[in-house]
């Protein structure tokens, strides 16, 4: 049935999904072929992803849990596994199918475009990185094994949104009453994005560390596995006991 | 049916995001390599200020060997040409091209290198001096001419904003709805020059200018006299380099006007100034000023070194096939390649590096930028990074 599960969630955000990975394609075919409209029209091409991937979370981790369609998703022969992995694997899916993109956008700017303004970018942090010390065997492993650190953070973004909702009921049962719906999904992005920024300003304060950058890194991020299998479990064990479409 | 094919989309995707970043990380991988491989090359030169030493260098005064550094955390300091601070009771009076703009409360005046103010912060903007003359602004949109002691020599009146300094004492400004220039130091004004684009220095007494016509891939450029007026019949030009040596690289467009461009030949060589050209190079795309007795001659799939009197003395294959773009400025690119003191700044297409007298490299060509710094110095510039280096 997992399998079931996730075809179900993906058709539930192909159109949302669809639009987004084109305009990934158009963003990133603008950095090499387009330099003017990749360096003025970067924001507005994102926007329509920014907007799509709330329109998916909202359709994966709301409306067909908690809102209307959450009867009938209710009343299929899933178990509490089906329905959390169907949904992170989903999500997944995206993120995965948007990263060759945007490697690819990168790299094709980096040898093609007129402008140079992302091969001035990329020597300048290479660079950077290099002359702190940072092997380019470490550097080249880093960036080879990206989809599976993307997976990684897929997962955790894709159980967070669904540990989220019950979570907040648990822990503040008067704040959960109010933020319903529209809201719930919003707050939880907006807790991810402060998370994710958080992250990123410690990353840019430890990163000439060293050797001890990595194992803070491999700390932080055995820390944040543990975290998500954690919500995993917590969620698991909600769809299959605790799961109200109400 | 369906269930198979999801699994082949979901394969795939995987596959697909698993395969580019292992490409990626090979192809990120090669390039810091190549970073690593440069900086192992570094070591092998006597470096004045290291690459990563300071945020950036920028040369005041070549001739005393005088260098504003700036670092990381927005602080400016003045080095010599041993990459040592200069002491700041160094007295500056001498050179007025050595004031530098600062900013104080929202407004902007002029100092020496050792802090003591010329001209107090006034100005809402306030661009460099050249030969000794400035354009200001008052209130961003009246601007008009100071001298290196802060007086008011030029106020344009009309269209203000869009006051334009050509060269040291020469300015581009509006008089009745007319673009014209004038010499700030004798007042005197030129006719209407509305219809030139941009100039550049030409040296020997010449401006080069390029008109605001084009046709095909030809962006005609007069020569013009210190009077803007045009040199040698009104010959138009499809590229103009700079003299040096008493020769400067053209690209005659012979029989073609503004009117009349229909049939012309382009003549390409190094013309005297008398307008005649002494040298042919037939299929040259840009030619670099003559210093030393040489100069640097670009075609398109060799860079050759020529004499004065037209011979090859030897020829370098350039990374990438070189092609003029229209729009590229060539003078711009090529400016700081020329012979000095038995070397030579080349660009072989990518990036700068250093020839002696034979061709053989002495700095292999990996750096962004390279411009000469003083007898025996180059500012240099290495993905983002900026450096001094002494020649040995």
């Amino acid at each position: 049935m997992l399998m079931k599960s996730i075809e179900m969630n993906i058709r539930m955000i192909q159109n949302p999904m669809g639009v987004s990975l084109t305009f990934f394609v158009l963003l990133a075919a603008s950095w090499t072929f387009m330099p003017l409209l990749g360096l003025f029209g970067t924001f507005f091409l994102l926007l329509v992803p920014v907007i799509c991937n709330y329109v998916a979370y909202n359709r994966l981790f709301n409306k067909s849990l908690y809102g209307e369609e959450a009867g009938v998703y209710a009343a299929l022969p899933l178990s509490g596994r089906d329905i959390v992995l169907g949904k992170v694997f989903a999500m997944m899916l995206w993120e995965t199918a948007a990263w060759p993109i945007f490697l690819l956008g990168i790299i094709g700017s980096y040898l093609y475009s007129d402008l140079g303004l992302i091969r001035m970018g990329i020597d300048s942090l290479l660079t950077e990185l290099v002359y702190r010390g940072v092997s380019p065997l470490t550097i080249g492993l880093l960036i080879g094994v990206s989809t599976v650190a993307l997976a990684f953070y897929s997962f955790l973004s894709g159980v967070y949104m669904l540990w989220f909702r019950f979570a907040l009921k648990k822990f503040t049962p008067k704040l959960s009453k109010k933020v319903k719906g529209f809201f719930n999904v919003l707050l939880a992005c907006l807790v991810l994005g402060i998370i994710r920024l958080g992250t990123e300003y410690f990353v840019q304060g430890i990163w000439n560390l060293g050797v001890a950058l990595f194992l803070i890194l491999a700390a932080v991020h055995i820390l944040l596995g543990i975290a998500a299998w954690k919500m995993y479990r917590a969620s698991v064990a909600y769809f299959e006991t605790g799961y109200s479409p109400m | 049916m369906k269930k198979s094919k999801t699994k082949i989309f979901i394969l795939f995707v995987i596959a697909l995001a698993v395969c580019t970043s292992v490409f990626a990380g090979i192809f990120f991988y090669s390039i810091c390599s190549s970073i690593l491989t440069d900086r192992q090359n570094f070591d092998d030169l006597d470096w004045t200020v290291r690459l990563n030493q300071y945020e950036g260098i920028e040369a005041l005064d070549t001739n005393r060997e005088l260098y504003m550094v700036s670092t990381k955390d927005d602080k400016n300091y003045l080095i010599d040409g041993r990459g040592k601070k200069v002491p700041w009771e160094l007295d500056c009076k001498e050179n007025s091209d050595i004031l530098i703009a600062f900013s104080q409360d929202d407004k902007w005046g002029y100092k020496y290198p050792d802090g003591k103010i010329v001209i107090a912060a006034k100005f809402d903007e306030a661009y460099d001096f050249d030969d000794g003359y400035a354009k200001v602004s008052k209130n961003g949109t009246d601007y008009f001419v100071i001298d290196d002691k802060g007086r008011t020599v030029f106020e344009p009146g009309e269209r203000a904003s869009e006051l334009e300094q050509i060269s040291g004492k020469f300015f581009l400004f509006y008089k009745a709805k007319h673009r014209s220039v004038i010499n700030v130091e004798t007042g005197q004004v030129t006719e209407d020059v509305g219809f030139y684009d941009s100039f550049h220095d030409a040296g020997e007494g010449m401006f080069a200018a390029k008109t605001d016509f084009a046709w095909d891939d030809v962006e005609p450029m007069f020569l013009l006299s210190r009077s803007f007026k045009p040199m040698f019949s009104g010959q138009l030009y499809n590229q103009i380099g700079s003299f040096g040596q008493g020769l400067c690289y053209v690209q005659k467009l012979v029989g073609a006007t503004e009117e009349e461009h229909e049939d012309y030949q382009i003549e390409n060589g190094y013309m005297n100034t008398d307008g005649d050209i002494v040298i042919k190079t037939a299929t040259a795309i840009f030619g670099c000023k003559f210093a030393e007795g040489r100069a640097l001659l670009y075609e398109g799939k060799r860079i050759c070194c020529i004499d004065q009197s037209g011979s090859v003395l030897f020829s370098l294959k350039p990374a990438k096939t070189l092609e003029k773009k229209l729009g590229e400025d060539f003078e711009y690119r090529y400016s700081q390649c020329y012979f000095r003191n038995g070397k030579a700044i080349v660009y072989d297409g990518k990036f700068y590096g250093l020839i002696d007298e034979d061709g053989n490299w002495v700095i292999q060509p990996v750096f962004d930028e390279m411009t000469y710094a003083g007898t025996d110095k180059l500012l240099v510039e290495y993905k983002g990074m900026s450096g001094m280096i002494r020649l040995k």
